[in-house]
């Protein structure tokens, strides 16, 4: 009767506890995989998991009826002394090696298979560059041929070989539904390869810890079917809002926030904080991208198509102008440690870069 | 000697008259003082390393939460890991070897007692020293291995917490070297009479292997240190990338020593658990000479894993299946390890006093630890379980439920023989029942979050990830960890109140040579050396064994004719300053030159006068005389 009670009782916290567990999405569940790779990973795991079950359950077993099929009975007990038993140790010494090269086998082939990029398959080349705390792509393909941040674009059913290059600290490239991690270390050139099997968003972060904001250097992948990727492709290949771009020259006549904003963004200098130490003559160019544009800085991320882009920040904070805002009046109050200055901007700048910014659809 | 004593400069002259007080302590070469001095200190650490860790699961609690900064969170995962195995796992058991290994082999002190007093002395102080960066601008805050080039200031946080980690473990590394050799020296040329290595005790077999692992293992670590520490003071480029440095020399070099030291940190712990089942389940260790192999096999082993760590770094197919199949080749022998122990409770007599049920509790932890690092074995499986907190319960369930697991048992088991008090059983039990509790409930759904994509070491997550349900449960098992500690707190501080008593030689009806001299343990520890005719031969003058295995009782009393208050004359150790002055030297240099490059002039000041302490601590060590003065 007590048993009954206690044994729903734990039932009941159980059910609670996974009735919460799986109410959220996973976004970044291994047990979730929605491409080969991922999907091979998850298999070799559950080949493990279930050997090593099956170990847990025959020792835990072994050990807890020992203890009490052999627990003090009596204070005089004198149990007879058996100092070993040489078959059973060599039993027990060969039975685990047969359980280990059984998960062995399947475990080196998939390191060579995993080895060899597929051939029968198109294939898209991307490098992706690691910085304190956020993402650099540019994909090489000379027909593609286009640099963007933080959010990775691919097609579907597409071989993706990613380079990993760093100058800075390690960093690791995750996408857990996609493909398990690999580093990118500096002076080493690591690559991998992975392939998604259906349009999705897929949610990825950086995996080695890289300094104060590591929690906030995320990334997020979106696959298309190649349909979709071509649009994306030809959009990002053309220079956002040309228009603007003639008015970021200095001595343009261009009337409007956003074209105020294009001027600041390429011309005005300021000086400001970073991490804590005085800087001047800072200039969004100079560390920022806008392709068409003279200056092409590159300390920063590439904001040619920031406006088409969901996230800011490295995935940190939605897209939006209230959150641009704050961004660029203050950003090592929205990401710690960050290496983008807080400027001293006059009245009214602020209010022109977002406007500007947000053109570059 | 007594000759040439009147030409020694009186600073030279070893002190006699302390006995007690402060002087006594900081002059003792006892073997059994040092080793309750380092208990004391390591389990000062291990509640500020537990410390940390509460504040790491309380800002974890929630999504989003905010009770620390990342740069305080940063600097907490860091030093909670190096509190924790520098400062508290390998003290402790390093307090067992001070106090049991010399017991257990029947010898009156370990083979250089001034060396084992320099160890304490470096150990103290160079973990204050790691400690430091706490009230100087920060402590160390790239992790634990400390990935280059991260340590470089360009990429940090801006703190100088990394020197102290560069000095502090240099420093400590020497008190870990010293001990290593001590340990060495006084299981091979001093064991009693008759004790051949195959008659040695698995406790001391294992201080044995650790022994030698932490020799071999410490220089490692050693040469990383000192490049590391040139790096940053000096402007070297051993680990600068832009210069041409290579970030995975640091690995390599770091992970040579770092998986050798995880075999440092629990085969104590194993020798332990070898010690307490046979003596809760009145049988002797089933498979000796087989737990004894399996254990040097796991550290010569240790040696051939280390790339296990380095998986993802991008060593290509050939350098990842080697080490895959190196590395689960490692489960045999600890799979010997526990089958033997379940073998040694077969058949016997199992007492669940608190000893025994931390180390069953040892072995199901293990058990867990152990299956679960076989799934980050396979390289393609950990892909996706590397630095996520999959890992974290991994070297949980192996460091938490293996190595502190182990110590608590040998705590509660040997906390009579150096008190003359026992701990109380039930508060041991209490304690037992919140760590088991609180660890699973802690550790075990790391699993889960590992395996659902949370990556180690962020100080937040977004409460759209869906992780935050198991991680306030595993902050609940934390706190119910730390309440286990409070209850364990308390009944060391109770028990100690306690008057002492003289009917504690043997509480356990022990098989070993440290139950057969009185507790607690007179200064001499044996009044006369013991001649040893086979393992476990304490427990054979108890009971008198058939060849089928049938014992019965031999009648005792028929020894107890000397009383405790007879004379002796037993040449002892005498007391030193040097280990102290020496020990404090070497940390005082290692913190001038970890503030050296804030502050130069003092720093190199400090650091000269460290140097020269040392330097005058090692000659008075030199050309003090063996014998105090006045012994006659």
């Amino acid at each position: 009767m007590k048993h009954t009670r206690i044994l729903k009782i734990v039932f009941a916290t159980m059910l609670f506890g996974l009735s919460l567990a799986c109410t959220p999405e996973h976004l970044q569940s291994t047990f979730d995989p929605k491409g080969p790779i991922a999907r091979d990973q998850g298999y070799l795991f559950e080949i493990l998991f279930w050997a090593m079950a099956a170990v847990f359950i025959i020792v835990q077993t072994g050990l807890v009826y020992t203890i009490i099929r052999y627990r003090r009975k009596s204070e005089n007990e004198l149990p007879k002394q058996v100092h070993g038993h040489d078959k059973l140790e060599i039993a027990w010494t060969i039975a685990p090696i047969f359980v280990l090269a059984a998960v062995a086998i399947p475990t080196v082939s998939m390191i060579f298979e995993h080895d060899e990029i597929p051939t029968n398959m198109p294939k898209i080349e991307i490098t992706a560059e690691g910085y304190q705390w956020w993402w650099g792509f540019d994909y090489t393909d000379e027909n593609i041929n286009i640099s963007t941040a933080n959010e990775l674009h691919i097609p579907t059913d597409t071989v993706i070989n990613v380079s990993l290059k760093s100058e800075n600290v390690i960093h690791s490239f995750w996408i857990p539904k996609l493909a398990g991690k690999m580093d990118l270390v500096p002076n080493n050139n690591n690559s991998m390869w992975f392939i998604a099997d259906e349009p999705g968003e897929y949610y990825a972060q950086c995996a080695e810890y890289c300094g104060t904001s590591h929690a906030n250097m995320k990334f997020k992948v979106y696959a298309h079917d190649q349909a979709g990727f071509d649009e994306w492709v030809a959009n990002e290949q053309k220079s956002a809002n040309a228009t603007l771009i003639e008015c970021a020259s200095a001595d343009a006549n261009c009337s409007g926030l956003a074209a105020k904003g294009a001027y600041i963004f390429a011309n005005k200098k300021f000086s400001g904080v970073i991490r804590g130490q005085q800087v001047d003559n800072q200039m969004c160019a100079a560390c920022h991208t806008v392709a068409g544009m003279k200056i092409r800085g590159n300390a920063g991320p590439v904001l040619t198509h920031v406006a088409s882009r969901t996230t800011i920040a490295s995935g940190m904070f939605d897209n939006t102008e209230e959150n641009l805002t704050s961004w660029i009046t203050d950003p090592k109050n929205m990401k710690p440690g960050v290496y983008m200055p807080t400027l001293n901007f006059e009245q009214g700048d602020v209010q022109a870069l977002v406007a500007y910014l947000q053109t570059l659809r | 000697m007594a000759a040439n004593s009147g030409s020694l400069p009186k600073f030279l002259e070893r002190p006699t008259s302390y006995t007690t007080g402060v002087w006594g302590w900081i002059t003792t070469v006892d073997h059994k003082r040092i080793g309750i001095m380092y208990g004391f200190t390591a389990i000062f650490f291990f509640l500020l390393g537990g410390l940390e860790a509460i504040v790491i699961r309380s800002q974890l609690a929630f999504a989003g939460n905010e009770i620390v900064s990342p740069d305080i969170y940063n600097q907490l995962f860091t030093m909670h890991a190096l509190t924790m195995i520098f400062l508290a796992i390998m003290p402790l058991a390093v307090t067992f070897f001070n106090l049991i290994v010399p017991l257990q082999i029947g010898a009156r002190d370990v083979a250089f007692p001034r060396l084992n007093a320099l160890s304490y002395w470096i150990y103290l102080s160079g973990g204050l020293l790691l400690n430091a960066g706490w009230i100087l601008g920060g402590a160390a805050d790239s992790g634990w291995f400390a990935y280059a080039p991260l340590t470089l200031d360009q990429y940090g946080s801006g703190g100088r917490g990394m020197d102290f980690y560069s000095l502090g473990l240099l420093v400590l590394g020497i008190s870990s070297v010293a001990g290593g050799l001590n340990f060495l020296v006084t299981i091979i040329n001093m064991r009693a009479p008759g004790m051949t290595l195959m008659r040695m005790p698995v406790f001391t077999w294992m201080a044995f292997i650790t022994s030698i692992l932490l020799v071999t293992a410490m220089p490692v670590i050693t040469i990383a240190l000192i490049e590391l520490a040139l790096d940053r003071i000096l402007g070297t480029q051993f680990f600068a990338p832009g210069a041409g440095g290579d970030p995975l020399l640091w690995q390599h070099l770091f992970w040579v020593f770092g998986h050798p030291e995880v075999y440092i940190l629990i085969l104590p712990a194993m020798g332990i658990v070898s010690e307490v089942l046979p003596t809760f389940s009145k049988k002797p260790l089933f498979g000796y000479p087989f737990i004894i192999f399996s254990g040097i096999f796991i550290g010569f082993m240790g040696w051939a894993v280390w790339s296990h760590h380095m998986f993802t770094v991008g060593m290509g197919p050939v350098a990842n299946a080697t080490f895959a199949i190196t590395t689960m080749l490692i489960a045999v022998p600890t799979g010997v390890k526990i089958f033997n122990w379940i073998g040694t409770m077969w058949g016997g007599s199992v007492d669940f006093k608190t000893p025994m049920l931390f180390s069953i509790g040892f072995v199901f932890l293990f058990i867990i630890g152990g299956l679960s690092g076989v799934s980050h074995a396979a390289p393609p499986s950990d892909y996706q379980q590397q630095d996520t907190y999959y890992i974290v319960a991994h070297l949980h369930y192996v460091l938490f439920g293996g190595a502190i697991f182990g110590i608590f048992s040998g705590i509660y088991y040997w906390w009579p023989k150096f008190s003359g008090t026992l701990l109380n059983e039930n508060l041991g039990v209490v304690h037992f029942a919140l760590l088991f509790i609180g660890m699973n409930m802690s550790f075990g759904p790391m699993h889960w979050l590992g395996m659902d994509g949370m990556p180690r070491r962020i100080y937040t997550y977004g409460a759209e990830y869906g992780w935050e349900f198991w991680n306030t449960v595993s902050t609940v098992g934390s706190y119910m960890i730390a309440l286990g500690t409070i209850v364990f707190i308390v009944n060391v501080f109770y028990t100690m109140r306690q008057e002492r008593r003289t009917d504690l030689a043997d509480p356990w009806d022990g098989r070993t040579l440290e139950w057969s001299i009185p507790s607690p343990v007179p200064e001499y520890n044996f009044k006369e050396i013991p001649i040893v005719n086979g393992l476990d031969s304490f427990w054979d003058t108890k009971y008198s064994t058939d060849k089928d295995g049938y014992m019965t009782p031999i009648p005792q009393g028929a020894s107890d004719e000397h009383t405790e208050d007879e004379e002796v004359d037993i040449h002892m150790p005498g007391l030193s300053y040097f280990p102290f002055i020496t020990g404090i030297g070497l940390s005082v240099s290692g913190f001038g030159f970890a503030i050296y490059s804030q502050f130069n002039v003092v720093g190199l000041t400090i650091a000269i006068v460290g140097i020269l302490a040392t330097f005058f601590g090692a000659y008075g060590w030199c050309f003090e005389p063996a014998d105090p003065e006045d012994h006659h």
